[in-house]
């Protein structure tokens, strides 16, 4: 390769990854995390709420629970999403009529066992709150400047790749511990950025197309299909059901029987069964689900109910590759092709970019700190983005975590004040980062994370001490998962502070010893 | 860098739907195959755009890089577009 198209490649890996490394961190540190959003789930819900055993009710059953004495909404939809590994719980989303509710649906957490209902599945906002973060940021348009970034990401990956090929096999094992602090860091982000690369081009590849889709879905519909982009949904396995309410009232006995008929030929109950004019002659009933035994293959079925007759089918013979090749796609994006061992090998590896992230934003600073003829205002700019996006955002979600824990359930603005102590935190930190000493703000925030941490189990036993004991009798050991969680990464924490604040010391212990000798 | 910047992803992003309808048109496929096959080679082929742009030397290297495939992909298309 040539000499000025390596160092125009430098260039730009250096620049780009410095602009886009504060949202770039927030993406990987948020889908880290999200990585377990089930788990977080369970462990806001669990503790409130013990289930006791005994026999699930039908979905059939659920449905009328669900839009008992609620503004339900016929001409729209009912959605029931069965218990199923990830979550014991009946999730029921009812539209309603907007002129009587005041908003458009109402998503109910129900006992499978009761159908009492729980609480609103919004209430318990902070697993989807961490999973949006890492979408789109919960801000309008988010998702494409999350699009844009994860293209900007593509190119760091190809750009490093080739800056790095010559050395790329015979520097793997080279981590050189002995020497100055910038061939450390080189080090460590050469051997991250080479480790990871499988994992990054899939991460890059799934989350452009998840993102920013639609710039070739436009583009499709225009020139290949002419306009038409129902056609272009229909080939791409978009599967939508459009029927006519007829206005002539009518219960149907077949719901439950058509519901088990699916579950057994596709060897898995439907994650989601969602009713179209429910109640009226003309109800249709449309089950997605997975398919036993096949990787990322789904099933989709809309039924007549009046005569069970089959509107569409799409199973292992019949369905579109660009269906399958998106869910595989996403199956490979969240590790949710393997159990939880898988998911923490993702996760490590989530947190490992992190870590590349920000010693490549380390090497740009101390590179351009020791160019003298240029401004240093660029260096305190990318120093104090690196500590706000980073320990500000980690700050933050710890701050999240107990807000959920510490909200009562009946306090109805409980989900907005998750997400304005998650926002509070951030900007606070921001503002200390401006005043204080870096290196008194990397302990300091490393500290009070765990003390966060270590608090909200403190919480979690002072607030549900039956309930944990009964979920533990039950067997059900997610939100302890959750604690040996907090407390092993609260741990990790306290230790890295530890370290740091002895580093400081020993330098604070040379600087004073040099004032002594001069 | 900012011109770069500005041809890599407006010429990349042309360069990537003109070759991806190209291969609609040429692939032997069923049309979902072949819709598959033009998202997941479409954004590598961005990205690689980015990598062209970025390692000019210029804006106008840049140009040349991006510009001279997506006219020849741009006449495939006009051929089959039209034929």
């Amino acid at each position: 390769m040539k000499k000025y198209t390596l160092k125009n490649l430098t260039d730009a890996h250096g620049w780009l990854g410095i602009i886009i490394s504060g949202l770039l961190f927030v993406v990987f540190f948020a889908g880290s995390i999200s990585l377990f959003r089930h788990e977080i789930f369970l462990w806001s819900v669990q503790p409130t709420h013990v289930i006791k055993q005994g026999e699930i009710l039908s979905a059939s059953e659920i449905m009328e629970l669900a839009i008992a004495d609620r503004p339900f909404n016929a001409k729209e939809h009912l959605t029931i999403l069965p218990p199923s590994e990830e979550t014991p719980y009946y999730q029921a989303y009812v539209d309603l009529i907007e002129e009587q509710a005041g908003r458009e649906f109402i998503g109910l957490l129900l006992d499978p066992y009761t159908g009492q209902v729980v609480g609103e599945i919004d209430q318990f906002i902070l697993a989807d709150f961490i999973y949006q973060l890492h979408r789109d940021l919960n801000i309008p348009f988010g998702i494409y400047i999350i699009g844009f970034v994860t293209l900007f990401f593509f190119f760091m990956l190809l750009s490093g790749i080739l800056l790095h090929a010559r050395k790329l096999v015979g520097n793997f094992f080279q981590y050189r511990t002995d020497s100055n602090t910038r061939s450390k860091l080189l080090d460590m982000h050469n051997v991250v950025g080479t480790i990871s690369i499988p994992f990054t081009l899939m991460y890059a590849l799934s989350g452009l197309i998840f993102n920013l889709v639609i710039i070739y879905q436009i583009a499709f519909a225009v020139i290949l299909y002419k306009g038409d982009q129902e056609a272009l949904l229909n080939d791409a396995g978009v599967r939508s059901v459009e029927v006519e309410w007829q206005d002539n009232p009518q219960k149907f006995n077949n719901i439950d029987q058509l519901v088990e008929q699916y579950s057994a030929e596709f060897g898995h109950v439907p994650k989601v069964v969602r009713m179209y004019n429910y109640g009226d002659e003309s109800t249709v009933m449309h089950l997605i689900g997975r398919i036993d035994g096949n990787f990322a293959q789904r099933f989709e079925v809309a039924i007549n109910l009046s005569d069970n007759s089959i509107i569409f089918k799409d199973d292992v013979n019949q369905h579109s590759e660009v269906r399958h090749g998106i869910d595989t796609l996403s199956e490979l994006h969240f590790g949710g092709f393997a159990g939880l061992d898988l998911r923490f090998i993702y996760f490590i590896l989530g947190i490992a970019v992190c870590g590349l992230i920000v010693t490549g934003n380390l090497l740009w600073i101390e590179k351009r700190q020791k160019q003298l003829k240029i401004s240093q205002r660029s260096v305190k700019v990318a120093t104090c983005t690196t500590l706000i996006s980073t320990l500000g955002v980690g700050i933050a979600c710890c701050v999240a975590f107990l807000a959920e824990r510490l909200l009562p359930v009946s306090f109805p603005e409980r989900a907005d004040f998750v997400v304005y102590a998650f926002v509070a935190t951030l900007l606070i930190s921001a503002i200390i980062a401006l005043f204080i000493e870096k290196r008194t703000f990397l302990v300091a925030s490393f500290v009070s994370a765990a003390g966060i941490l270590l608090l909200t189990i403190i919480s979690d036993w002072l607030l549900f001490p039956e309930n944990l004991q009964l979920l533990w009798q039950a067997g059900q050991y997610t939100a302890f998962g959750m604690q040996v969680g907090f407390a092993a990464v609260a741990a990790l924490f306290t230790f890295i502070a530890y370290k740091l604040a002895q580093k400081t010391a020993i330098e604070e212990t040379i600087i004073e010893g040099d004032f002594a000798t001069n | 860098m900012l011109h770069k910047t500005l041809v890599a992803i407006f010429l990349g992003c042309l360069l990537s739907i003109s070759v991806m309808l190209n291969l609609n048109y040429i692939l032997p496929l069923n049309i979902d195959e072949k819709l598959l096959i033009g998202l997941v080679v479409a954004f590598p082929m961005w990205a690689i755009a980015l990598v062209m742009c970025y390692s000019s030397d210029s804006a106008k290297q840049a140009w040349q890089r991006c510009g001279y495939p997506l006219i020849v992909s741009a006449l495939i298309n006009i051929y089959y577009f039209l034929g």
